[in-house]
């Protein structure tokens, strides 16, 4: 539940798509390498028709709380809990390779794109906040729902943020305004990805656990180094996304300035941008940098506490949701019979 | 977004109804590929319209080359119209992003309705690939340009079993409605889930009886094709 459907064509520069599909090929030539070493020729009909399920998971309308529309699972997370990084890095290109040519869902140029924000964004990254995570509360079902919560809602708008790199790349639009808009709505979006994601974990815990991917059963685990890494990413991640709408507020402060100063005006569009034609717009890291010495740095160390605060807060208020959906996934999981709820005789 | 999840190959069917569906796979995989790079990159600066409209000429006799392709491919044009009605108001929703990145201004407009544009003739260029060649020759054109044969042979599995899936999906949700009626409040998230998960679980246990089956036959992890493209 990215966005409206995939990245389509025509949307980003040439430096984003060259950047993002270097990216998505590194990516997933590296998956099928660790995954060709870990299944062999169980690889081709495990991850394929396994794909095929998480396609057709993605289609499953859910209700969003307080609008009057219905979305549906991303599933990076989703796929990561069950075939591992990745299996899930392969799975989620699949499925976005055959919906770019198949069903013409998503742009050939942006595939790489679309590819770097769900498979490995989505997914690798997801794993790299679920995995450690679940180690650290103990795994159970307690744990790996609530690491699968939290990983999935964490994900969301850090996908969305990539989008906003990639397509700011082009040089068309600023960072900050389009950031501030995506962050805070995809911030929402995640919160149905998170409960869908926590009720699928708790109901595939209660169901089939051996289907839950257990690094300690797989070959090439994660090592110490691996577990700083993910911890210094969840620490990023987490202020990332916490602390991009206030950043961005202060951003747009400095651009006012900026306007007023006839900053905006020196900044040239490359030659390689598709609107050459255009003006670039003035929060280029050259006018924020000149302006780190105009007047308005008279409210920098305030603004920079209240960001941290913020930042705290937010962490500590994901916490608290996700025990929150994980308790009440857990309960409903023990009175309710799966099968029922699936309607499978 | 129901109308995104329809495969858009209805008329590749009958591989030899116009020579459209008969040309070289690799030719049609490889044009079609060029044709979206020009589209997406073609600066509106590079031999623009007359009459100050901001787009290249490149876009406006691409849409023309377009109409004549599906002519030829024998694709109803109604059918490409109804695909592009679906299309065009996502694609103009994702394009807000430039006005709300770049503050409302008649600039952001113009370059909103280009990128619009672009991607709708990038739709359409797909929609000509898919509807002249089956998947499998798609596949196998991958395959032969280069595309690492595991990757192809798992897209194999995904595009062979993904239809079935869904089938799979769409009676469970019919079994579901038939036996406890449309769950309201907080049931139906939990027989979303439910539905999510048991999707998951079976085609996972479908991934090893397909395994196993294939293993019998001597499988050894790739596929070796002998489709004529």
């Amino acid at each position: 539940m990215l966005l409206a459907m995939h990245i389509p064509d025509g949307f980003l520069g040439p430096a984003a798509t060259i950047a993002t599909w270097g990216l998505a090929v590194g990516g997933v030539g590296y998956s099928l390498w660790r995954l060709r070493a870990a299944l062999g020729a169980r690889l081709a009909p495990l991850i394929g028709v396994t794909s095929a399920g998480i396609f057709a998971g993605q289609m499953v309308n859910f209700p969003l709380v307080g609008l009057a529309t219905s979305g549906h699972l991303m599933g990076g997370v989703l796929a990561a809990v069950v075939l591992g990084p990745w299996g899930a890095v392969v799975a989620l290109s699949t499925v976005l390779i055959v919906q770019c040519f198949m069903f013409g869902d998503g742009g050939v140029t942006a595939l790489g794109a679309n590819i770097t924000n769900m498979a490995l964004v989505g997914g690798l990254l997801g794993y790299t906040i679920y995995a450690p995570l679940r180690r650290l509360l103990g795994g159970g079902t307690r744990g790996t729902v609530l690491a699968a919560v939290v990983a999935s809602w964490l994900i969301i708008p850090v996908a969305a943020l990539a989008f906003v790199l990639e397509f700011a790349a082009g040089g068309t639009v600023g960072i900050f305004p389009l950031a501030t808009w995506m962050v805070f709505y995809h911030v929402l979006i995640g919160l149905g990805e998170a409960i869908v994601t926590g009720l699928v974990v708790s109901w595939l815990m209660s169901t089939r656990p051996d289907l839950i991917y257990d690094p300690r059963h797989a070959v090439g685990r994660v090592g110490q180094w691996g577990q700083a890494v993910a911890a210094a990413l969840v620490a990023a991640v987490a202020i990332a996304v916490f602390l991009a709408p206030w950043a961005s507020e202060h951003e747009d402060g400095l651009e006012r300035v900026a306007d007023s100063l006839g900053f905006a005006n020196r900044a040239e569009a490359s030659a390689w941008a598709p609107f050459p034609d255009y003006a670039l717009p003035s929060n280029n890291a050259e006018t924020i940098e000149a302006d780190k010495s105009a007047p308005a740095n008279s409210f920098v160390p305030h603004a920079g506490m209240v960001t941290s605060l913020m930042g705290l807060v937010g962490t500590l208020a994901t916490f608290g949701f996700a025990v929150i959906v994980a308790r009440t996934a857990e309960r409903r999981g023990s009175t309710l019979r799966p099968d029922a709820a699936a309607g499978v005789p | 977004m129901t109308g995104l999840h329809e495969p858009l190959d209805r008329y590749s069917r009958n591989a030899s109804a116009t020579w459209l569906h008969r040309l070289d796979a690799r030719i049609k995989l490889l044009a079609a590929l060029a044709a979206v790079v020009v589209f997406s990159f073609t600066p509106p600066t590079f031999w623009p319209a007359p009459a100050g409209v901001s787009i290249s000429l490149v876009h406006v006799f691409g849409a023309i080359a377009l109409c004549v392709l599906l002519v030829w491919a024998g694709v109803p044009l109604g059918y490409a119209v109804k695909r592009l009605c679906i299309v065009v108001p996502l694609l103009t929703a994702m394009a807000l992003s430039v006005p709300l990145g770049r503050g409302f201004d008649a600039t952001s407009w113009s370059m909103m309705g280009q990128i619009v544009v672009r991607a709708a003739l990038c739709v359409t260029t797909l929609l000509v690939l898919a509807n002249t060649t089956s998947d499998e020759r798609l596949l196998s054109a991958m395959a032969r340009l280069g595309v690492p044969n595991l990757l192809v042979t798992t897209l194999r599995f995904m595009v062979r079993y993904q239809a079935l899936v869904a089938d799979e999906l769409a009676r469970m949700r019919r079994a579901r409605l038939s036996r406890t009626f449309d769950a309201r409040g907080n049931a139906r998230w939990s027989a979303v889930a439910g539905l999510v998960g048991r999707v998951l679980v079976r085609s996972f246990e479908r991934s090893e009886r397909v395994h196993a089956a294939m293993l019998a036959r001597g499988f050894d992890g790739t596929i070796r094709d002998s489709v004529e493209l």
